[in-house]
């Protein structure tokens, strides 16, 4: 796809990409069935289990879901 | 039909009745549009309630959706929708054209207090381009670039012939593997982190 390498600047955004990688992530498929939770405590404002604090954790690594998750959160809260 | 609980919802569905279907496709349209803002009209937000309602009544089955199956439904509503807009914003673009532009490295004017923290970095980045093309394989080398690049997943994912997830997982254990080979070269998760501070 790509011939020339990165460039300093996507190395750059990798290197931050690699301090937050870990090795129990959460794919962009797993957090979906979780979201009806993940909603409730983001409006509660509350301490978040474990279990949604990986769902946190993906959406900082993975800015398409975090733009689909804003797009759900404004929907929820007008509905 | 918010009065519905999850188990009524879910056995009206399973058996194909109208009323749900088209409660839920009403309440999908109003939740894609509403989400989209200006992003897509009305016709488009139909299109992709439509297009979710078979992926929702595809997998009902398999769904566990224990935070509530209604928000389940709009998850699946906004991925159908956000994937459909992000494909057609990136249909003409050939990715085989998509080289990185090398672009021009700005290097800060160095004074002799910053010479051993540029050096520092300059290695850790030749490290990680090393790694990059020794460590990866071609696909997850692939994923990893073109990620970096932008490239939406859903056009990626079908440019290398996997869903979303494995694409996801692909990269990942790229990640995985960029990330310990630089520890093994001496790069502590402090350091890298400190150097990355003082860039930006
Ligand atoms: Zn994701």
């Amino acid at each position: 796809m790509s011939t020339t390498g990165p460039t300093d600047d996507q190395l750059d955004l990798l290197l931050g990409v690699l301090q937050l990688t870990r090795s129990d992530e959460m794919t962009c498929e797993q957090w979906l069935d979780q979201v009806g939770s993940y909603l409730r405590a983001v409006r509660e404002t509350g301490p978040l289990s474990e279990e949604l604090k990986r769902i946190e954790h993906h959406f900082k690594l993975c800015p398409e879901c975090r733009e689909e998750f804003e797009a759900i959160q404004t929907a929820w809260e007008e509905k | 039909m918010s009065e519905r609980t999850d188990k009524q919802w879910r056995a009206e569905l399973t058996a194909r009745d109208a009323v749900a279907i088209s409660d839920l496709r009403r309440f999908l349209v109003r939740g894609i549009a509403r989400g989209l803002g200006d992003r897509a009209g009305r016709d488009l937000a139909e299109d992709f309630a439509q297009e979710a309602m078979l992926k929702i009544l595809d997998n009902l089955d398999s769904l566990r959706a224990d935070g509530g199956l209604l928000a389940w439904c709009l998850a699946i509503g906004m991925r159908t929708a956000f994937s459909e807009l992000r494909r057609s914003r990136w249909k003409d673009v050939s990715l085989d054209a998509l080289a990185a532009p090398v672009r021009e490295q700005i290097t800060p004017t160095a004074g002799p207090e910053r010479a051993g923290v540029d050096e520092t970095k300059q290695r850790l980045m030749s490290t990680l381009r090393s790694l990059i093309d020794e460590e990866l394989t071609p696909r997850q080398r692939e994923a990893i670039l073109a990620e970096l690049q932008g490239i939406p997943q859903v056009v990626l994912a079908e440019r290398l012939g996997v869903n979303r997830n494995a694409l996801y997982k692909l990269s990942h254990d790229g990640r995985m593997k960029l990330k310990s080979g630089l520890q093994r070269a001496g790069f502590k998760e402090n350091e890298v982190r400190s150097l990355l501070d003082d860039a930006s």
